[in-house]
């Protein structure tokens, strides 16, 4: 069955629980939308999905294989994380070389958002334009899954539209988990909507719920 | 897999250079008192490490998410920078 199945997953910092035994589901097709105030641990969820931190215990499946490390989501699952992590050496282009598929890479450098940076250094990049490039280049990796972590942080409406389109151009063979605290655009691309509280996770059914579990102020 | 480890090592180049240069003039006037050039040739199995863990570890932790997406772990990248080292330095002693 093609599915990301993550289960079981507890985590504590020190005396702090911050997940306790989250359970999750993407399927190709799907885009799960997952809100939570700063500090509920969506970051550290992901990365736990991806395999970048330990958790006490996790339970991570893709399409039947069960993952433990990093090296085991290869081309399964892809991370994009909160902070710009293209190497800041390289140039765009070298970087999207690197990253990508042959065909993916061709594709990438012919859109006209990216075409204009290409022969410059991610270090020269203002950070939304790297947010943008970045979040480009990991929906278009091979992998099935893709996690995504603040893609709109810093990021222009232009920008936001392109990266909201090429999510949703996607999502037919591949399923997101996408995080950010700009909930509009998040509700706008989701097919599910989940709230990350109190280390547990809630399913949202529309914007009433999230004033009622007080993530967004009542208006 | 090669060529990423290859753009890994890139930024770690000149740094590792001039540490293990450094360990080497280091050894010659204030320690050691050997050749220069052996004292480069042991400064690189220091000096690799070293730089990566100060350029990678913390000024841009975040550039690790780009080779782990690739499947390289943190394991394999301080395997291939000490491996690297060893080689370079290596070389340098049988050269010295």
């Amino acid at each position: 069955m093609r599915e990301l199945h993550v289960d079981s997953i507890c985590k504590w910092f020190g005396q702090t629980q911050i997940l306790s035994d989250i359970f999750l589901s993407c399927k190709p097709g799907e885009i799960i939308g997952l809100l939570g105030r700063n500090g509920s641990g969506k970051t550290t969820l992901l990365k736990i999905i991806f395999g970048a931190v330990e958790a006490q215990t996790k339970f991570v499946r893709v399409n039947g294989s069960v993952i433990n490390s990093l090296v085991q989501s290869k081309n399964k699952i892809a991370y994009l994380p909160q902070n710009n992590f293209l190497p800041s050496h390289l140039n765009i282009k070298n970087a999207i070389t690197l990253f990508s598929a042959a065909s993916t890479s061709r594709v990438l450098q012919e859109n006209h958002f990216i075409k204009p940076f290409l022969n410059r250094k991610s270090r020269e990049l203002s950070g939304g334009e790297r947010r943008m490039i970045e979040t480009l280049v990991v929906v278009n990796s091979p992998a099935e899954y893709i996690l995504i972590d603040e893609p709109f942080n810093g990021v222009e409406p232009l920008y936001k539209e392109e990266i909201k389109k090429t999510i949703q151009s996607h999502a037919s063979d591949k399923g997101f988990i996408v995080t950010d605290h700009d909930y509009r655009n998040i509700v706008a691309i989701s097919t599910k909507v989940k709230l990350l509280q109190h280390g547990g996770i809630k399913e949202i059914k529309n914007v009433d719920d999230l004033v009622r579990l007080n993530y967004l102020p009542e208006l | 897999m090669f060529s990423l480890i290859i753009a890994f090592q890139r930024k770690l180049v000149i740094p590792t250079f001039c540490l293990a240069v450094g360990i080497g003039i280091a050894g010659y006037f204030m320690v050691w008192s050997t050749p220069i050039d052996q004292g480069t040739g042991f400064g690189y199995f220091l000096a690799g490490p070293i730089t990566h863990y100060f350029i990678y570890e913390l000024r841009n932790e975040n550039e690790y998410y780009f080779y782990f997406n690739k499947g390289l772990s943190k394991t394999i990248l301080y395997c291939s920078t000490c491996t690297l080292n060893i080689l370079i330095g290596g070389l340098t002693l049988s050269y010295a």
